[in-house]
């Protein structure tokens, strides 16, 4: 790992990167921040059900040589399917186990996600991804900086996510009652709430994002049955920063991971020091963040 | 029957088939068995953990890698030339240590964030420690190592024959040793921890101590599983210590049932035996991570406890053994 | 009652041990052989699991240090076997371990061999034998890869045909060649050609990069910056790259290894810009160069591109702007401008019938590993009604000279000793979208 003497000058450029990369793990962890709030279990099949939404959306854009739009909308309609079932039943009858058996649960649903992607579609590393948008690039005004088409909608799609989300759980009755399953449910089955309605529809929600944010994502990165499966952990690292509860924290908290990741590979020539960097990254909001005897307050 | 009865027997008669039915099997199905049993090791190591502190672990093969590569670095051709002897233990206590460190931050995190962690812990080593690059002295790179089997009391263990009845023998010690701690006072403290860790501490038991020292045999007992697949398989590459085997560990011994040690045995010949029967009916592989989700998420709905156990349970029931040694049984239920 | 069963049982399970104790004991002292044939039904891949004997002396290979072709591995040219090792009941089975899983696809290359072995068995087989090929995952791990190694000994193939397993080719040749396997093609890793039951079909890399340092010259490159896929039989393939461009005279700007799974080729490209690069020389499997060009585009940063295997169709659908007129080499025929050249049209009209949906993935491998399993059953051919195995194969194969394989690669040679049948390169070049010859074979 030798260090490049010529790393400051490409900070501005590397910058640019971080935030792309920053936006695509905030837009992997909206959808689980989302499910996590209201229905007090960590998805950690969040990143396999992006893959197999994105997987969908490469049938219909690529092999059946739909448009791409349709193709993203074959995707949010999988992963609202996904959601659902996952929800219905395997979340659903446990109610009142703790949140580890849930998350033990979909530890398992990765397992079958990915398996089940890898018998349709093929285990191996080459798949097309789906375009939606144009790979050229641009010359940011008055710098040297380029950054691509895609790599720009990534990002905005993330603001928009967050402040969407945001905007969702504050101000329409469907949010309201999210948040009052979130705090309190028995509170809000005497209000008339549908406990299990507004569950579903987070996790339905939740997993819609994470197949949108496949569908950009992937061509950024590899396009096979794991690649996007393993962001869900970076992912993890930006919600853990926003304390699992709050979105614009977590956005932030992604940009931060991006950035934090990006920054030493303008330094040191190898591959790994991203990854010491998130590892230490995750080390240190679970250790600082999580006190002992942080709880979400209920068990579901 | 009385059930101490029972149980001696239906190990006994365990043991000797375990012993005679690889005997019959031709060479490629022996070490088949061998690494049934191995992972029927690594599977007692997260049952130590899982049985008795309450912590789930996703980064068991993580430090299966630890005690794997050590014996690689050391063992191996293109490394140094010591004996299996040497650097097994070394790799044991290189695989403790890391249960040690990993096991500090655990201290302040209850399950879910636990399991977070050793998720990290597990990515973290794939992409950063055992990657390409950052330590190749110890993990080879991209060059696999090679060390030899090892020579036990004159005997090169080189037949796969013998080298199954040396694992499974060292099966049999970690399984004494797990029951052991079990039954003991060790077992009655780490189950009073995990019952309700408030009580135990008022009772005056040393949480921090415990705790660190159930994680640091746990992941020295996964550095021996490690070892022994190093010189079972004659290569040793990162690949194979990665975060994938650690969730299909935890599944397995989530579907099979934790604190029995026919559990163990069982999980490790379903990771090895289920995939070489699709091989066999030309199925494609990747179905085996598919039946593995699936028992998975079925057990937790409809049985969690695990399926072994639940059968031992049942079959105890019907034969009418039953009794106080079957309310010993830490049942994943408790945990989970 | 219940006590009655348990009673039957234990003192059945004693006399088990007595009778398998002696086994035991017996056991112990003796030393594992290799197994007779069995006859394996060809399977749609599989996760491999061990067998066989483990190597007893280590497994020594060429792996990391530079080596030249000439050096032995093993005693086996002289003690191969005569035993019927995976010939039995009018089926010839052969084994070939590929990267099924992970971020390689060799299926194409074990779709390939099968094709043409489904081919020859349609036309009746040879003197009555059809073939079958077994193959293994080994998932870009060389653990896996060893466990196939000795899974397809232990099941008793004749061969190795047509194997393309990335980081497995180079450590288990070694492995292979002490079991007294013989391997015919590959990917064209050093191992393959310093052993003298290896026969490669395809280029060796090390040439390559030879011919590619060379080749700079033409295409008028002052200042490259190489990037290369660190694995295990690179080192020597960089070295030869590197003294071949000094000894014209060009200096690269700098050497950049990177992981096969490296997903954002972005800061590469920014470094190579910032080094003022005039052109990138890439030694990449084909979806990494999709990543690499895919940053160059964003970058909107085109210099001049050499590289090698860039001619794969399904690769070149993601290549972008990036590689029009990148320029390649090929040791074999490039398919492309050749498609009405009878050994092309063979080539590609089987895959299609077989194996259709994989005649996009075709590339130069692929190719390497038809030549292959092409040169296995001439061979067979050759030793015509006399017993077939390992020995008579290998003196099969050594007796070719001047082999002719429809004009796929120049004229191959083999005999005694360490096998280097294929010298030769052509350069292409990607115009207007289809890649074209436009030299001759050019000798290393």
């Amino acid at each position: 790992m030798g260090i490049l003497a010529s790393g400051w000058s490409l900070l501005p450029s590397f910058t640019v990167i971080g935030l792309v990369l920053g936006g695509t793990y905030a837009l992997a962890a909206m959808g689980l921040v989302l499910i996590y709030r209201v229905s007090g279990v960590l998805n950690f099949a969040h990143g396999a059900v992006a893959m197999f939404s994105t997987f969908i959306a490469y049938q219909v854009a690529v092999r059946w040589h739909l448009p791409s739009v349709v193709g993203l909308l074959a995707a949010i309609a999988a992963g609202m399917v996904i959601g659902y079932i996952v929800e219905r039943l395997t979340m659903r009858p446990l109610t009142g186990r703790p949140a580890l058996t849930k998350v033990v649960i979909t530890i398992g649903w990765l397992l079958i996600l990915q398996a089940g992607a890898g018998l349709i579609w093929g285990a191996t590393s080459y798949h097309e991804p789906v375009h939606l948008v144009s790979r050229s690039g641009f010359r940011l005004i008055g710098t040297q900086v380029v950054i691509g088409y895609d790599q720009l909608t990534t990002l905005i799609v993330a603001l928009v996510f967050a402040v969407a989300t945001a905007l969702l759980l504050k101000r329409t009755i469907l949010g309201t009652s999210m948040r009052a399953v979130a705090d309190d449910p028995d509170t809000g089955k005497l209000w008339g709430i549908s406990v299990n309605r507004v569950t579903a529809a987070s996790w339905m929600a939740g997993s819609a994002m994470a197949a949108v944010a496949g569908v950009l994502i992937t061509p950024l990165i590899n396009f096979n049955t794991y690649s996007l499966t393993l962001i869900v952990i970076d992912a993890f690292t930006a919600a853990l920063i926003g304390r699992l509860t709050s979105l614009p924290w977590t956005f932030v908290g992604a940009m931060f991971l991006g950035i934090a990741e990006t920054y030493p590979r303008a330094f040191f020539n190898g591959a790994g020091v991203s990854s010491l960097v998130a590892f230490i990254l995750m080390l240190a909001t679970l250790a600082f963040l999580f006190r002992p005897g942080f709880s979400r307050g209920r068990t579901v | 029957m009385n059930p101490a009865t029972a149980r001696r027997a239906s190990v006994f008669a365990g043991i000797v088939l375990a012993v005679a039915i690889p005997g019959l099997m031709t060479d490629y199905y022996r070490s088949l068995a061998a690494l049934a049993v191995i992972v029927a090791i690594l599977i007692l190591s997260l049952n130590l953990l899982t049985g008795f502190v309450g912590q789930i672990s996703f980064c068991q093969y993580t430090f299966a890698g630890l005690g794997a590569m050590t014996v690689g670095a050391l063992s191996g051709a293109q490394g140094h030339h010591w004996s299996f002897w040497i650097s097994m233990p070394l790799g044991v206590l290189f695989a403790a240590l890391g249960g040690f460190l990993v096991g500090i931050p655990a201290l302040r995190l209850s399950g879910l964030f636990l399991a977070i962690l050793t998720l990290g812990v597990a990515l973290g080593a794939d992409r950063y420690l055992f990657a390409n690059g950052t330590w190749n002295s110890f993990t080879g790179g991209v060059n696999p190592r090679t060390p030899s089997r090892p020579t036990l009391f004159g005997y090169h263990l080189t037949g796969q024959y013998s080298f199954y009845l040396f694992a499974f023998v060292i099966f049999l010690l970690v399984a004494l040793l797990v029951w052991n701690m079990r039954i003991g006072k060790t077992g009655r403290v780490l189950r009073a921890i995990r019952e309700s860790e408030v009580a135990a501490s008022t009772m005056g038991l040393n949480l921090v101590k415990w705790k660190l020292a159930a994680f640091t045999v746990s992941a020295a007992i996964a550095g021996l599983g490690g070892a022994l697949l190093a010189v079972q398989i004659g290569s040793v590459s990162p690949a194979s210590y990665d975060f994938l085997h650690s969730i299909t560990l935890a599944a397995v011994v989530v579907v099979a049932g934790v604190g029995s040690l026919a559990s163990a045995a069982i999980g490790g010949l379903f990771v090895w035996w289920v995939p070489e029967l699709l091989n066999h009916l030309g199925v494609n592989a990747q179905f085996f991570p598919l039946i593995l989700g699936t028992l998975l998420v079925t057990q937790l709905v409809f049985a969690p406890q695990g399926g072994v156990v639940k059968l031992q349970h049942d079959l105890g029931k019907l034969l009418k053994i039953g009794g106080r040694r079957a309310a010993l049984e830490p049942e994943l239920a408790e945990v989970l | 009652m219940r006590e009655k069963i348990a009673i039957v049982f234990m003192t059945l399970s004693a006399v088990a041990t007595l009778v398998l104790g002696g086994a035991v004991v017996h056991e112990l002292g003796k030393k594992t052989t290799v197994q007779a044939a069995v006859n394996q039904p060809a399977a749609t891949g599989s996760q491999p699991t061990t067998s066989g004997s483990a190597p007893t002396s280590g497994i020594q290979g060429t792996q990391g240090h530079t080596v030249t072709s000439g050096g032995q591995q093993g005693t086996a040219a002289t003690n191969l076997s005569t035993a019927t090792t995976g010939v039995a009941n009018g089926t010839i089975t052969v084994g070939g371990i590929y990267d099924e899983t992970g971020p390689f696809d060799a299926t194409v290359e074990r779709d390939t061999v099968r094709s043409y072995f489904q081919m020859i068995n349609a036309q009746g087989g040879v003197n009555g034998y059809k073939f079958t090929l077994v193959d293994c995952d080994s998932a870009y791990d060389p653990t896996q890869a060893h466990q196939c190694a000795q899974k397809l000994v232990s099941q008793g193939v004749l061969a190795i045909v047509g194997w393309l397993s990335v980081s497995g080719e180079q450590p288990e040749t070694s492995y292979f060649t002490q079991q007294g396997v013989p391997i015919i093609g590959g990917l064209g890793v050093p191992s393959e050609f310093s052993s003298p039951i290896s026969f490669p079909t395809n280029g060796n890399f090390v040439r390559y990069g030879t011919a590619m340092g060379a080749h700079a010259v033409d295409l008028n490159i002052h200042k490259p910056g190489i990037v290369i896929v660190n694995t295990n039989f690179i080192q020597p393939v960089q070295k030869a790259l590197q003294d071949s461009l000094h000894k014209h005279g060009i200096t690269e700007s700098s050497v950049n290894p990177v992981d096969p799974t490296k997903a954002d080729y972005t800061d590469v490209v920014l470094k190579l810009r910032r080094e003022n690069a005039d052109s990138i020389i890439a030694g990449l499997d084909p979806f990494s160069y999709q990543r690499l060009f895919q940053a160059m585009e964003r970058q909107s940063w085109f210099p001049t591109v050499l590289g090698l295997g860039l001619d794969k169709a399904s690769a070149n659908d993601g290549y972008g702007k990036a590689a029009d007129n990148a320029q390649s080499l090929t040791p074999v025929l490039e398919p492309a401008d050749h498609m009405s050249q009878a050994a092309i049209k063979e080539y590609y009209d089987a895959v299609k019938r077989y194996y259709p949906s994989q005649v996009p993935a075709l590339d130069v491998y692929t190719e390497g590993d038809w030549i292959a399993a092409k040169l296995f059953v001439d061979a067979i051919k050759k030793i015509g009604t006399n017993p077939i195995n390992r020995k008579s194969l290998v003196d099969a194969l050594n007796s070719f000279k001047n082999y002719d394989t429809g004009g796929l690669t120049v004229p191959l040679s083999y005999g005694a000793g360490n096998h280097d049948p294929d010298k030769c390169f052509q350069w292409i070049q990607k115009r207007s979208g289809v890649w074209t010859t436009y030299s001759g074979w050019k000798c290393f």
